[in-house]
């Protein structure tokens, strides 16, 4: 029993440094900005009181508590709208964080409940991922907040228990799991059949995938097993810390081609953000001093550019040593 | 590494309110899982329970990507509307470039699906009580020029694809299924 609270601790708990956070909380919020502007050419039609789908009044009996639930004025849908586009701007760069990702929160939900038909699952992972970012410490590290307090230790990452990072790790392998498991009791996914009725959507397609591929059952059948294979890979394997690299880089590859060939929205963008929260921590700061390194050189090497404007062959030798 | 006060205070969050952040951790598990078991009484009785917490937190989820089966119907929704001179206009959902517009026009797609489909289909996610305000907005939308709308018909198009290894052809013609008209009357839009 010591032992399995020791454990439980150790998962949730155990402090470690803020760098994954701070980067999932970063590309998160740029994906969050993107998902609201997104909405802005039919802001009228779906969430309007005179748009597409009647209004929902609010029922906390089943949890309804929406902004828009409440009054969905256009002057209350276009504030909603700014509300959103300035919390996302501000947990980017981390402002006022917390506050920030209660913003965030509220702006998703308040969206997505007024307008429930609109919406699929990118979405809703978006909408999970919001929920957990509240309870993080999120702007203890890469952050306006940071430097604020902390001017001269800007670059650190203090360790802090990573149990909400954590809640959105077990999010992404309940996806794939549970996906799985609803696709087995699927006729076309048993045969083979799926990705070849997937990808033959018209309605769906976002850039056509060649015929060879949709008509062929060979394909098709290979196609079908590894997306089942790679979905429960990543699912599972993802806790395994050897395995981790190639079932995400696995994972990675299967949404890219989901996003090439098909309309699902951020659905792949929200799934690839998540998978950052498997970033460990070392990786996480070995590539933010990357990039700050590269910004370092950048910085020196503008700060030599010649009063005509062009480089100097010592410059470009500067450039490519290291720094 | 130089660590500030408040930085060592909260690397001992183990210390701080644990029970309460792990309660808060069990209960968000126990949501997860209840909204992700698999169908039968088992399921609606845990979810009914759940249910207000699990919409509170916007963690209601069901992970049905392409599943059980895809549909393999191709769905298209139109709206015929008759004015009160006699023309006839068609109103599609707009689509945009693949690129960048496709995130715009992911949500027509997801609300054409259930704008289109029964909600006793081979897909299930038909919501009928989109029918008349699609129909409202789309007169409203059309009355702006021209002749006043007198009704609006929505109009369910598809066609369906032959699985692979069986075609050609791959895809069954389409046809156009008039599933709900609204007859205006009085006001103009």
């Amino acid at each position: 029993m010591r032992k399995l609270s020791s454990a439980w601790s150790g998962f949730w708990f155990s402090p470690e440094p803020t760098s994954t956070l701070a980067i999932f909380r970063i590309v998160f919020a740029a994906l969050t900005f993107f998902w609201t502007l997104s909405l802005l050419p039919d802001l009228w039609a779906f969430f309007a009181p005179d748009g597409v789908e009647p209004p929902h009044p609010i029922d906390l009996a089943h949890g309804d508590w929406g902004v828009l639930n409440l009054v969905d004025t256009r002057a209350v849908v276009l504030a909603l709208f700014i509300v959103l586009l300035v919390g996302s701007l501000a947990l980017l760069v981390g402002f006022r964080t917390r506050l920030a990702s209660i913003v965030v929160f509220v702006g998703i939900v308040s969206f997505m409940q007024r307008t429930p038909s609109i919406f699929n699952a990118g979405d809703v992972l978006i909408r999970a991922c919001a929920f957990f970012l509240m309870f993080a410490p999120a702007g203890d590290a890469l952050s306006l907040d940071r430097l604020r307090r902390n001017r001269d230790s800007f670059w650190e990452f203090p360790s802090r228990a990573p149990w909400a990072l954590r809640l959105i790790q077990v999010q992404v392998s309940v996806l794939y799991v549970a996906s799985v498991w609803e696709k087995l009791h699927g006729a076309a996914w048993r045969n083979g059949t799926a990705v070849s009725l997937s990808l033959g959507l018209q309605d769906f397609q976002r850039f056509a995938a060649p015929g060879f591929i949709v008509h062929s059952l060979v394909i098709s059948t290979v196609l079908t097993y590894l997306t089942l294979a790679v979905e429960l890979m990543v699912g599972l394997l993802v806790w395994n810390r050897a395995a981790r690299p190639l079932v995400l880089a696995l994972g990675a590859s299967m949404h890219l081609s989901i996003d090439a060939g098909l309309r699902v929205g951020f659905f792949s963008e929200a799934v690839l953000t998540a998978y950052l929260a498997f970033l460990s921590p070392a990786a996480a700061t070995a590539c933010v001093t990357a990039l700050r390194r590269q910004r370092s050189r950048f910085a020196r090497a503008r700060w030599r550019l010649s009063p005509a404007g062009e480089h100097t062959a010592v410059d470009v030798e500067a450039c490519s040593g290291d720094v | 590494m130089r660590r500030s006060i408040s930085d060592a205070v909260h690397a001992r969050v183990g210390n701080v309110r644990p029970l309460v952040i792990t309660a808060f951790i069990v209960v968000v598990l126990a949501s997860i899982a209840v909204s992700n078991m698999p169908d039968g009484r088992a399921y609606s009785a845990a979810y009914s329970v759940a249910e207000p917490l699990l919409v509170a937190t916007g963690l209601d989820q069901r992970w049905r990507i392409f599943a059980p089966n895809p549909r393999s119907e191709i769905l298209y929704l139109e709206a015929r509307v008759v004015r009160a001179d006699g023309s006839v206009s068609t109103w599609r959902p707009p689509t945009s470039n693949p690129l960048i517009g496709s995130y715009r026009d992911s949500h027509w797609r997801k609300f054409v699906e259930h704008a289109v489909l029964q909600p006793d289909g081979r897909f299930g996610y038909g919501w009928p009580y989109l029918w008349r305000t699609i129909a409202l907005y789309v007169a409203r939308l059309e009355g702006q020029h021209g002749s006043r709308p007198v009704s609006v018909t929505l109009i369910r198009r598809t066609a369906t694809e032959i699985p692979p290894g069986k075609g050609p052809p791959y895809l069954t013609p389409f046809h156009s299924t008039p599933y709900y008209t609204l007859a205006l009357t009085g006001a103009r839009g």
